[in-house]
């Protein structure tokens, strides 16, 4: 362990308590670590995959072609070992030196120590989506691997040429590419863009295969995640027969993420008979004729977490009731009966977006025996008046494990000072998230803190305004677009708190 | 107040509150796998941390003996160096040498709070310096030939934070 050649303290520890060093740097600075000497740069290239993926995109002024055979010869050389390559070339445009470079970039050696690949297809790229399909059957160790389109558009990309092999790949992302095989036996998690329409795509292939599926093998998924785009599918419910069928199939499902377009009556009863396993379920909007067929739900013995976003008609929390092993209920725009809601007994965490004239209901609600619940996000309706808001609030202190309170669309903190204190709560988020202007006003004491919150380790504020008052004293950083965050920590006995930037890398989930 | 007697590497005894000792996963685990009860006079011997340092280590277990347990849950993402308190900054104005044998002695120890707070204070010797600095604080020899380091700068250059 010691090594006498060298006279560095930070050689003498040995290499996992230095990579715990590492943890504590940023980028840059590692880099100026590697540039130190031989074994400096030999710790880095053993930490790098934990942190970096070699990243080989197009730079202004580069020539790609040359760029690519730099990349290459940089590959060629070195003692690194990369686990996770970026390419993001943009237009390979069928050019034959750029088939070449590609080709030299993709060689054995790089592809046996791949796990992460994330590249871009460009719409005529047909000779590098072959070229792709052959090197993807040749990486052992690839576990996720990512494709997006260079363009947006409402049709996927179809490549019948990309031919996606292998057998160690266990997650798969899809971004407006439609490859024409998929078939990888273990193959755990595919994350697709709406546009894809993998439901009807698949649902399809088994409709016109008696079952079979020919082109893309997915049945022993565990995790499927639609995701939303700003350009979505428009014809969602084309032909709801095929989707019926991609759902028999899925009978390994754990997670389901619908986060766009809708799901119907039918397609709801598809998930409930024959996704039996789902722990997780997530729905960006529910379309039920009969919300008595919820009742399906039943079957779902597993879920922890279910989320609606919308639904057409009112949802009968009845029927939740029944879900033994659910924790978390993630609800939207949904009118439900909340009465029952003290009856989940299991539930922890609730997220909830209350309309104005539900109020009286929700707050006998909420001082029933939730005994367990620990986080609560309360979305405000912007149209709700204050006394509408207090009147909530004012219940809070009746939930004896509540440890984390999020409060969306909270445009004045001063409002806070209606809320009991609640000693309680270690955590407290409170942020507008509207395109819309209003009067904002983040100016709050740290004594009015003190007293709301006594024992808060973190207080979290976002605001579409900069943020200050003499407790925000320093520079904010944008977040996601027009939110701007900060967060404040206590420092020696809550007498003063100061705003931390919020730094992306620093956001706790908040789901 | 219970005591146990830890003995450190050059043989010197430690006559300690147990409630402190017991900052240490290492001496936790030991004595309650041990059965070593507070009564016995048995010796914890602790091979690998000389007096100097233990005497360091104990200090820093008083100061924090009341601290809530850490726990690893997704805070420990978290990795801020700019929230060490003026108590332990204080604490950890030593030579160098002092202070990497209190990390050896704090990972050894199992001292989760000890070891962060130390692995801290590193860092902020080594941000946001260039080589030349990193170099020159911690007295590293440059074996680079110029090729070879230019070599490792181009190659820097493809790497980006995943």
């Amino acid at each position: 362990m010691v090594s006498s050649s060298s006279e560095c303290p930070i050689h003498r520890l040995p290499p996992e308590l230095v990579f715990k060093i590492f943890d504590y740097l940023d980028l840059p600075s590692l880099k100026s670590v590697s540039l130190t000497c031989h074994r400096s740069e030999q710790l880095f290239a053993e930490y790098c995959p934990r942190r970096c993926i070699l990243y080989i995109a197009k730079r202004p002024h580069v020539p790609i072609v040359e760029h690519l055979k730099k990349a290459a010869k940089m590959l060629l050389r070195t003692k690194r070992t990369y686990r996770s390559l970026q390419l993001h070339v943009a237009k390979p445009r069928g050019n034959k030196n750029m088939q070449a470079a590609l080709g030299q970039l993709l060689e054995p050696r790089l592809l046996q120590q791949l796990v992460v690949l994330r590249l871009d297809l460009a719409p005529d790229s047909l000779t590098f989506a072959a070229q792709l399909s052959g090197a993807v059957a040749h990486m052992d160790r690839l576990q996720e691997l990512t494709i997006r389109s260079t363009v947006d558009c409402f049709s996927p990309l179809q490549f019948s040429e990309l031919r996606l092999a292998n057998r160690s790949l266990h997650k798969l992302v899809l971004g407006h590419v439609w490859p024409g095989v998929i078939d990888c036996p273990n193959l755990r998690l595919l994350e697709a863009t709406a546009s894809l329409d993998v439901e009807t795509i698949v649902g399809k292939q088994y409709a016109q295969h008696g079952g079979r599926e020919p082109h893309w093998k997915l049945n022993q998924l565990e995790e499927l995640v639609i995701v939303e785009e700003l350009c979505m599918a428009l014809d969602m419910e084309n032909r709801p027969g095929y989707k019926v069928h991609f759902f028999r199939q899925l009978t390994q499902l754990k997670r389901l993420h619908c986060n766009t377009g809708y799901i119907s009556e039918r397609i709801f009863q598809a998930i409930g008979e024959s996704c039996v396993l789902l722990e997780d379920l997530s729905i960006a909007s529910l379309h039920l004729v009969d919300p008595s067929s919820l009742r399906v739900l039943a079957n779902l013995t597993r879920l922890r977490q279910l989320a609606i976003s919308h639904s057409f008609k009112p949802i009968p929390l009845a029927t939740v009731v029944c879900l033994p092993s659910l924790e978390r209920l993630l609800l939207g725009r949904v009118v439900i009966d909340w009465q029952k809601l003290p009856n989940v007994q299991s539930l922890q965490w609730l997220k909830i977006k209350p309309y104005a004239e539900g109020v009286r209901q929700l707050c006998d609600a909420l001082t029933g025996p939730l005994k367990q619940l620990h986080s609560l996000w309360i979305d405000f309706c912007y149209a709700m008046d204050t006394p509408t808001r207090e009147e909530i609030l004012a219940v809070l202190p009746t939930l004896p494990a509540l440890q984390t309170l999020v409060l969306q669309n909270v445009y004045q903190l001063q409002f806070l000072k209606a809320m009991p204190p609640l000693a309680g709560l270690t955590r407290l988020v409170v942020f507008t998230a509207s395109a819309y202007e209003f009067e904002e006003d983040y100016t709050i004491t740290a004594e009015v803190l003190a007293q709301l919150v006594p024992n808060a380790r973190r207080v979290e504020i976002g605001s579409s305004k900069p943020l200050h008052d003499n407790v925000f004293t320093q520079p904010y950083q944008f977040f996601k677009s027009r939110t701007a965050f900060g967060y404040l920590l206590p420092t020696d006995h809550h007498s003063k708190w100061e705003l931390r930037q919020y730094n992306h890398r620093y956001i706790l989930p908040l789901r | 107040m219970p005591t146990i007697k830890l003995q450190s590497s050059d043989g010197e005894i430690f006559d300690t509150d147990v409630q402190i000792a017991k900052c240490s996963g290492t001496i936790k685990t030991m004595l309650e796998d041990l059965g070593m009860d507070e009564g016995d006079d048995e010796v914890v011997p602790l091979p690998n941390v000389n007096s100097a340092i233990l005497r360091k280590v104990l200090q820093w277990a008083t100061f924090h003996k009341d601290d809530p347990i850490p726990v690893e849950d997704d805070d420990s993402k978290e990795k801020r160096t700019d929230d060490i308190s003026s108590w332990d900054a204080d604490f950890l104005k030593v030579d160098q040498g002092t202070l990497f044998e209190l990390i050896l002695a704090a990972n050894y120890l199992d001292i989760k709070g000890l070891l962060d707070v130390t692995c801290k204070t590193v860092a902020n010797m080594i941000k946001g310096k260039t080589p030349e600095e990193i170099r020159k604080t911690f007295n590293i020899k440059n074996d680079f030939t110029p090729a070879e380091e230019e070599q490792v700068r181009k190659e820097n250059e493809w790497c980006e934070e995943k």
